[in-house]
């Protein structure tokens, strides 16, 4: 069965986590906000910390191993737990009074889909703040925070590794998984403080706005700070430094680590960062070419620009919008449609199905082919010299698999809502890859209010499952799962 | 390059003779129509098809070599592009259409798509239309396996030919006496063949409008000679006949020659049946109420157009009685879905192939089983057989390489300037051998809206997917033709 | 010397053959009985039952008054272990032989660390010699020998007609100063005699005075040193099979290895690039037809089996493929082979144990040496005192068949050879021999006063 105790205990950590990351917000409402929400995120803070600490106190002895199963549902339960009390500022500010509508928003948070149910120029700077911090911490994933930790709290939290570990692998870099996670965070918070700084000393947009917009890109979440997206900005260097930690988010942290020991080599000569630079760069380029062939921009330069950036928006899955791009000739569209599907880099902050399985999959192709021709012929899936274990090669396989199968049936869910067709297919996408945009109806600029709140209640199954890759949340609907044997 | 040229001109020789032989039946209809300035757009095409057939098979010394995998897959990807190109030039001659939409209607017709590139089908003359539905039954039945029942020499050339021209994942049980199993499915396709144009000319069409429909629906093709397809007719009982054999059509061809021995058992042990069927039937009923609900049609009549869509489109005929792309998004989406799915193996149906969607389904099963059990040993079954890993390996390669396919068509067909829906549901429905999809190839439309480029480039699409996406897409590997890497 | 040998395999036997020959004095040790007893019956060396990881076992022998330890048993690693410690332990030079893949790019460091002086990889040599055969076609890059004086090329014979049908010993006539000392026919090297006489297909190796060699090199030179060797079958995914399709696809050769072990098959397409792996038996003619056997410029069999790689050899040749290559670990077919037709017999035996002799030699006497098609080698040595082809006409010297001295350096004058001609003292002798022939060769360069009373 499963250990209780531990994993109570891993949730209370988590739930204090929330509420002490709540406090920042609390003192931004504080300066700007009325009363109702100050008082909500106080409350909520105190509900957090206080359910949190006592849990941590009551548990305060147990100490254990998680095993699989115990790895996997601690995952999927911090998770919704974690989004159950982020929903508590604005459910309890009656900024959002639907609890469900509330839920949906911090769901969006915590997974960096960065979608809103709400026009965000009316929210009040608290809870945008708390909504970006919630972005930021979802990015690394609240547990990969809390791994680092866990050891002194006297738990072994390899089994949680697997459940929530961005990737097909989560190589460690040290020998301590503790040591691997405070690693991945530290570089984590460098980069948050390199782009504020970046942001705040160099341009006219203030403290606040570049909190925002830092733990957004950081985070690959998109959070907007204003309406437009990043269009109200109109500025270039806004956009390259926002789009830069975008890239950098959505890179292998594990290079990072590498670079820090000077093995540029291997950095360089990394499959997966070299597909997906070059994805990047070649979907630019087309797309630069279509908008400036149809006119949409008048120079190449310009439509390089928007186009760019537009296409590291989607393919980090954080969701940045810098021109209303549902008015782009298809061929653009139906690119950026499709990163939707790649997805950034495995071990980084972004969403989606990654680019180490989409290198894998044409492998994988490529093979058939050849056994075709060659019946008794054995190759080897190999990613640069690396081979890649037949289980692996498996295990990659049933997770695209699942993951078409999963889009085509919220596909038909949410086509329930009877919105047109391209608006469902858009939305679908997006929110599976987390990244939050969608087409049609929805949109450069729309919102998620155009979905009843069941349908909303599932787009946040969808959301949480894209984050944790699918099989977490999966697995706690089969009943494989809870039988005893 | 080391293939067997004289055995595939041989092969190509027969190919000709028989295209040419049955360009020339259209003309009996064109005398019996009166239409003789039509004699000479076939028998120009008939007689010198027939004599270049005749030259190489004389001509061409019989080879003592034997036919290997490389030829195998070359003639099959020549054999059919050059029955395309044959039976386009009638229409090339006989109308004005430009060698482009020639070539996309016949790509069309051989392989029992049904996508039309015509914008007023009744305008065309009856020995044209005919010829047009004569390429589906043709198409249906694969001009290769003509050619091999006529090739008695070939035993393991036979073998070769076959892996090559066969739908269906590999598991399907090969009747040993090769030769013995392609008269058998002659014969089932004949009995289904009469046997509904008689259905039908009892349902009151004309033994013309009978035998047209019959083609379209034995061979799974889904041309008619009518602009408002079935919906010409306003009859529940054409409707109902039409159902019934479609869907019989795309059952498994080798089911019913066991149903011979067994009677119905042999139907009801078979897994994909049993899928097949639930699927079906659960659809019917999905959209049923969906239309209902919507207030579109009263029950019954929500029921009957129901079943004959879901029936249509799964076994990827494409007719259609009424404009599905008003229907509401969810059956809509569900409709969508069946896209995906296709006919059964064995039979005359398109798509991934309902047994491959089974095993994929499983597979992912397994796959969220080993993730929660990493040491178990769990198999894929069907039935009370047992996959083996190299099958499932060839399902999933193929699963992944038709996604592919249809994500990165789909995107061809945008940057001629067409919304997402309709350039993606066009890949697909061509690739898939459906015929319509949704908004602007809808079932009301017509793929004229294409350019020329765009139209040849769907035609081939189209031919891939009757052989199953490999075998032609082989032919632009390099490794096709290096024989040794 | 002295020398020891743990590990009574193989390898180890023919080493042992080959010292025998050259007088020393062998020790074997190893664990199994039997096979002690059995050697023991039929070679004069002395035998130690005994497990030679054993500091003990060591001891007990006084490993530090032998001269060499051969270590050759079943293990890579016990190899190295028990060669270090007899290091350690005061035996002035060890030998250890290394097999496996994972320490080729190693070997320096292995030496290096664990104090050997020297590993020999039986699979690896045979690879390098199929692949120099193959790839470079033998023709000596380098046939300058130390002084710089004495050059040897290889030709075809066709291209100076006027040598065929000669015999050697008009040879004169038209070599001015020049002795052809081996012959390459049909993939077999042969050392003529008087009465060879030159064919058509024949390679000749010529020695003689850097000058004229280079003259006649000049005039007879092979354009295209390098074949246009572009597709090769291997069957047998063993570790030659392994190091051969790595280094032939190095050169961007098209290689498809064929291989019965399913494992073995991941293993090999998981280490090669650029390798076609196909899983099935080499017997199978359907698999290697489809797989293009008939297009091959050359097929090598290195199945464990001699007699498949035989009979798959024999059916290739028959077949039409321009380069068969069969290796061959029993002494006992190689007779057989060469009238069937396959164009090179390798035995990796031979090879190895003539890399390990040479280094047991030690550079007193030998100065240089070269395989040649890994059937025979070619010397330098000097002259030592007491040496028994000392001060006697050649022609009297009774050299074996398999042997004959190429030309001498004496001073800063070149002598070839004839049969009036004596070795002296000093002299330094450039001598080609046949591998099999190795151990008569020994007997010649040994001292005189070893055989003491015996005279």
């Amino acid at each position: 069965m499963l250990n209780w105790k531990v994993i109570l205990k891993i949730i209370s950590v988590i739930v204090f986590i929330v509420g002490i990351s709540m406090v920042p917000s609390w003192l931004v409402a504080l300066k700007n906000d009325s009363f109702w929400v100050q008082k909500a995120l106080l409350q909520s803070a105190l509900i957090s910390l206080t359910l949190g600490g006592a849990g941590m106190l009551y548990f305060k002895k147990t100490s254990g191993n998680l095993l699989l199963r115990d790895g996997y549902f601690v995952v999927a339960m911090s998770w919704i737990v974690a989004s159950i009390f982020g929903a508590l500022p604005y459910w309890l500010s009656a900024d959002l009074a639907h609890p469900i509508d509330a839920f949906f928003e911090s769901v969006a948070g915590f997974t960096t889909t960065g979608s809103t149910v709400r026009n965000v120029d009316l929210m009040p700077r608290g809870l945008l703040l708390w909504k970006a911090t919630s972005n930021w911490l979802g990015g690394m994933g609240i547990l990969v925070f809390a791994i680092s930790i866990l050891p002194a709290l006297g738990i072994n939290g390899q089994a949680i590794v697997r459940a929530e570990a961005p990737g097909p692998t989560f190589e460690k870099m040290t020998a301590r998984l503790s040591a691997s996670t405070k690693i991945l965070y530290g570089t984590y918070i460098s980069f948050t403080l390199a782009e504020f700084c970046l942001l705040y000393f160099f341009t006219d947009m203030g403290a606040f706005d570049s909190i925002v917009n830092t733990f957004g890109s950081v985070s690959t979440g998109g959070l907007f700070a204003h309406r437009q997206g990043l269009a109200f900005y109109d500025s270039v260097y806004i956009e390259a430094v926002i789009a830069s930690f975008c890239y950098l988010s959505s890179v292998s942290f594990l290079l990072y680590f590498l670079l820090l020991q000077r093995k540029w080599k291997e950095v360089l000569g990394n499959r997966e960062l070299q597909t997906f630079t070059g994805i990047i760069l070649g979907t630019s380029f087309l797309i630069a070419t279509n908008l400036f062939l149809t006119g949409t921009y008048e120079t190449w330069i310009s439509a390089f620009r928007h186009g760019f950036f537009q296409v590291v928006s989607f393919i980090s899955t954080s969701g940045y919008v810098i021109a209303d791009f549902t008015k782009w000739p298809y061929l653009s569209q139906a690119l950026l449609f499709l990163l939707l599907f790649i997805g950034g880099c495995a071990s980084s902050t972004a969403g989606s199905m990654k680019v180490i399985r989409i290198i894998i999959s044409f492998k994988i192709m490529a093979r058939m082919f050849f056994k075709r021709l060659h019946p008794s012929g054995i190759i080897a899936v190999k990613v640069g010299q690396k081979p890649i274990p037949a289980d692996t090669v498996s295990k990659i396989t049933s997770f695209m698999m699942l993951y078409f199968m999963v889009y085509i049936v919220s596909l038909i869910l949410l086509s329930l809502q009877n919105l047109d067709f391209e608006t469902t297919m858009g939305v679908a996408a997006g929110c599976l890859s987390n990244t939050g945009l969608g087409f049609g109806e929805m949109g450069a600029t729309g919102n998620y209010s155009m979905f009843s709140p069941g349908l909303r209640l599932y787009l946040c199954a969808m959301m949480l499952m894209g984050r944790l890759e699918l099989f977490t949340i999966f697995l706690l609907f089969t009943p494989t799962f809870w039988r005893n044997t | 390059m080391g293939f067997n040229h004289y055995t595939i001109l041989q092969m190509l020789g027969k190919v000709l003779l028989i295209t040419g032989a049955a360009t020339s039946i259209p003309i009996l209809v064109a005398w019996i129509y009166g239409e003789e300035e039509l004699y000479s757009a076939f028998y120009l095409t008939a007689i010198p098809a027939v004599i270049l057939g005749l030259l190489l098979i004389i001509g061409v010394p019989p080879s003592t070599k034997a036919i290997r995998i490389r030829d195998g897959f070359l003639v099959v990807a020549l054999v059919w592009i050059l029955i395309t190109f044959i039976g386009s030039i009638p229409f090339f001659l006989g109308t004005h259409m430009n060698f482009a939409d020639a070539f996309f209607e016949m790509a069309s017709g051989f392989s029992t798509t049904g996508a039309s590139i015509l914008t007023d089908i009744e305008a065309l003359p009856y020995s044209i239309l005919f010829w047009r539905s004569f390429t589906h039954w043709l198409g249906g039945l694969g001009i290769v396996i003509f050619a091999i029942a006529l090739m008695p020499h070939l035993n393991i050339g036979g073998y070769n030919i076959m892996r090559a021209e066969t739908p269906g994942p590999i598991y399907d049980k090969i009747n040993p006496k090769f030769k013995g199993q392609s008269r058998i499915l002659f014969l089932i396709y004949m009995i289904l063949t009469l046997s509904e144009t008689l259905l039908l000319k009892l349902g009151g069409l004309s033994w013309f409008d009978a035998l047209i429909h019959t083609f379209g629906t034995v061979a799974t093709g889904g041309f008619s000679n009518y602009n408002d397809s079935l919906g010409h007719f306003q009859s529940t009982y054409v409707t109902l006949v039409v159902t019934l054999f479609m869907v019989m059509s795309a059952l498994n061809f080798t089911l019913y020659y066991a149903s011979m021995k067994k009677g119905l058992e042999g139907f009801l042990k078979d897994t994909e049946f049993k899928f097949y069927m639930i699927v079906i039937v659960s659809c019917t009923l999905l959209i049923a109420l969906d239309l209902f609900r919507m207030g579109y049609f009263s029950h019954g009549i929500a029921l009957r157009e129901s079943a004959f869509q879901v029936a249509s489109i799964i076994t990827t005929t494409g007719y259609a009685t009424t404009n599905y792309d008003l229907w509401p998004t969810f059956s809509k989406a569900l409709l969508f879905g069946l896209m995906l799915i296709g006919g059964c193996s064995g039979s005359t149906g398109g798509g991934i192939k309902a047994i491959r969607a089974l095993i994929v389904i499983r597979f992912i099963r397994r796959g969220i089983i080993t993730r929660l059990h990493p040491n178990a040993v769990c198999t894929v079954r069907l039935g009370e057989k047992s996959i083996s890993g190299d099958v499932i390996t060839s399902v999933a390669s193929f699963s992944l390489l038709y996604i592919t396919t249809v994500l990165v068509s789909g995107l061809i067909v945008s940057a001629d300037g067409h919304d997402l829906v309709t350039s993606f549901t066009a890949a697909l429905a061509c690739v898939g051998n459906i015929g319509p999809g949704f908004s602007g190839v809808g079932p009301v439309m017509n793929y004229s809206i294409f350019s020329n480029p765009i139209k040849v480039f769907l035609g081939f699409l189209m031919l891939a997917g009757r052989l199953e996406l490999f075998t032609l897409f082989m032919l632009f590997t390099p490794r096709f033709w290096n024989r040794d890497r | 010397m002295k020398i020891a040998i743990a590990g009574a395999g193989k390898l180890g036997m023919k080493v042992a053959e080959a010292l025998l020959g050259g007088d020393h004095s062998v020790t074997v040790i190893d664990k199994d009985e039997e096979i002690l007893a059995k050697l023991s019956s039929q070679m004069d060396i002395m035998t130690v039952n005994a497990n030679a990881k054993q500091k003990s076992v060591l001891e007990d022998i006084k490993i530090s008054s032998y001269d060499y330890l051969l270590a050759t048993t079943d293990k890579d690693e016990k190899n190295i272990i028990i060669a270090s410690i007899a290091k350690k332990m005061g035996c002035p030079m060890v030998i250890a032989r290394v097999r496996g893949p994972e320490h080729m790019n190693q070997f320096d460091f292995i030496k290096d660390s664990f104090n050997i002086d020297s590993i020999v990889n039986p699979d690896l040599a045979i690879s390098l010699e199929i692949y120099k055969y193959l790839v470079e076609k033998y023709t000596l890059s380098n046939g300058i020998f130390t002084s710089g004086k004495i050059a040897i090329i290889e030709m075809a014979a066709y291209k100076m007609p006027s040598l065929i049908g000669v015999q050697m010993v008009n040879m004169n006539r038209h070599l001015k100063n020049m002795l052809v000392i081996g012959i390459s026919r049909n993939g077999k090297v042969i050392i003529p005699h008087g009465d060879a006489v030159i064919q058509e297909e024949d390679f000749l190796y010529v020695v003689g005075e850097k000058t004229p060699i280079m003259e006649l090199d000049s005039k007879v030179h092979l354009k295209g040193k390098y074949t246009d060797l572009q597709r090769v079958m291997i069957i047998g995914g063993g570790k030659t099979g392994l190091y051969l399709a790595q280094k032939l696809s190095e050169f961007g050769i098209a290689v498809k290895i064929v291989e019965v072990s399913k494992e073995r098959c991941h293993y090999l397409a998981t280490h090669l690039d650029d390798v076609m792996v196909l899983h099935g038996d080499g017997t199978d003619m359907g698999l290697l037809e489809s797989e293009n056997l008939d297009e091959m410029d050359a097929f090598v069999t290195t199945t464990g089996y001699d007699e498949e790689n035989l009979l798959l050899a024999l059916m290739a040749k028959q077949r039409g493929i321009e380069d068969v290559i069969a290796k061959i670990s029993r002494e006992s077919y190689s007779g057989l082979i060469e009238k069937m037709g396959v164009d090179m017999v390798l035995n990796p035996l031979n090879i190895t144990a003539s890399n390990i002799l040479r280094f047991v030699q030690g550079s007193k006497r030998i100065l240089s040496s070269q395989l040649i098609q890994g059937q025979a080698e070619i010397m330098e040595i000097i002259a030592g005192h007491h040496m028994a082809i000392l001060d006697t006409p050649l022609k009297e010297l009774n050299l074996p068949d398999g042997t004959i001295i190429a030309a001498i350096h004496r001073g800063t004058n070149i002598i070839i050879p004839n049969g009036e001609t004596k070795i002296i003292e000093g002299d330094r002798v450039l001598i080609m021999c046949l591998l099999s022939e190795l151990s008569t060769l020994e007997k010649l360069m040994r001292s005189t006063t070893h055989l003491g009373i015996f005279g």
